[in-house]
């Protein structure tokens, strides 16, 4: 996500200034682990709501739109900080296996440009897959309360030899709670879950809610506007790291097969996160049912 | 002999004309709560051999559409598909031109 991304590339560039003098070994021991910060840093950049389908945006749903393997997300993320600036287009295709039960991948192209000079590095990042299971299925006229489980692997496809690196170089295991309530007239959206990580990298707890409302009478075929407000936020435990994020954004469906979004992530909270402050993120992208 | 003949000749002739006639199905569905959600419930029905002319209000949530003459698609069909696009189907409303006939659910 943004947060960590930029902090990294703070983290990065102070390693650069200040500890170039060191002898060899010490110089490595701090590479490997401002590498290591890098990547983890990346992964999460990667893998947060990636695998959403439907409204909200930078929220999980529980409404499954998996549609037997013909919906596909994509969108690009551009994320501008101090220390650089990092975009990633990914796209996400879900696949319904039974009626409550969906698996999916997403697979990211990444490009990083560092602020300092640095040569500018581009290639796959790092793919993941998805488990989701509905759990709970409330349904009245016009709206439902569900409720469904994911988990998430995260592989360490992207490579790890570049400087800053485009994948992660570890192995990541999240496991989310996802709920919802979706009416015609709002929606209200939460996930909350934990990600470990592999290589003896804490854990991060992460946690998003959502409000999203539409602006036009509901209809079908669609001619909707939707404007959300999301919370997204993360941290660790384990050193108290906390970063929490503003995020606006609309979507328009623009027809029975295609939705297309654009959100914005602020800062909000950055306890124990130190100077590395990201500017923003910027989301722009779209939702295809293929047919 | 002949006013029974002539009678068994009018039921089967009415019962023939009952069956070519399109069958017009109104389903309410609950959970029906996001436009760009309804595909997924259009496209599981024109799937179905014969429905044609859906129609989906989401304010109401309403599926609405006919079934050509000659197919017959029962309430559990109706109510398997609807589930399986991710909703709950409550009432099932059948109409024959001008014959109604209400299943409730």
């Amino acid at each position: 996500m943004a947060m960590p991304d930029s902090i990294a590339a703070c983290a990065l560039s102070v390693f650069r200034t200040r500890f170039r003098q060191l002898p060899n070994i010490e110089f490595l021991v701090m590479k490997h682990a401002v590498d290591r910060f890098w990547r983890v840093c990346l992964l999460l950049l990667l893998t947060w709501q990636a695998e959403a389908q439907g409204p909200p945006i930078f929220t999980e749903t529980p409404i499954m739109l998996g549609l037997e393997g013909r919906g596909v997300r994509t969108f690009g993320k551009y994320v501008s900080a101090d220390g650089g600036h990092t975009y990633v287009q990914l796209v996400a295709v879900p696949y319904n296996v039974a009626t409550r039960f969906q698996v999916g991948g997403a697979v990211p192209m990444v490009w990083k440009t560092p602020a300092d000079g640095g040569t500018r590095q581009s290639g796959l990042g790092d793919v993941s897959i998805f488990l989701k299971q509905q759990v709970f299925q409330k349904d009245g006229k016009g709206r439902t309360l569900r409720a469904l489980l994911k988990a998430t692997l995260g592989l360490p496809t992207g490579s790890t030899s570049s400087e800053p690196p485009i994948g992660s170089g570890v192995w990541q295991t999240g496991l989310a709670a996802v709920t919802g309530l979706i009416t015609t007239r709002f929606g209200v959206y939460t996930e909350l879950g934990y990600r470990w990580l592999s290589e003896g990298l804490p854990g991060r707890y992460f946690y998003n809610v959502a409000l999203s409302v539409p602006l036009l009478p509901q209809q079908y075929p669609p001619r909707q506007i939707n404007l959300s407000v999301d919370v997204n936020g993360q941290g660790s435990a384990s050193n108290g790291n906390h970063a929490l994020l503003l995020s606006p954004g609309l979507q328009w469906i623009a027809g029975r097969k295609l939705l297309l979004e654009s959100g914005v992530q602020l800062p909000v909270v950055e306890a124990g996160l130190g100077a590395g402050a990201p500017n923003f993120a910027w989301l722009f992208g779209a939702r295809v049912l293929i047919f | 002999m002949k006013k029974v003949l002539s009678g068994l000749f009018l039921v089967l002739a009415a019962s023939l004309a009952l069956s070519a006639q399109s069958q017009s199905v109104k389903v309410e569905v609950d959970g029906l709560s996001c436009p760009f959600c309804a595909y997924g419930l259009e496209k599981k029905f024109k799937d179905i051999k014969g429905v044609e002319n859906i129609h989906i209000d989401v304010q109401q949530g309403l599926l609405t559409f006919t079934v050509k003459a000659g197919i017959a698609l029962s309430e559990e069909q109706i109510r398997k598909t609807v589930k399986k696009a991710g909703f709950t189907a409550r009432k099932i409303t059948f109409s024959e031109a001008e014959e109604k006939t209400d299943h409730a659910g």
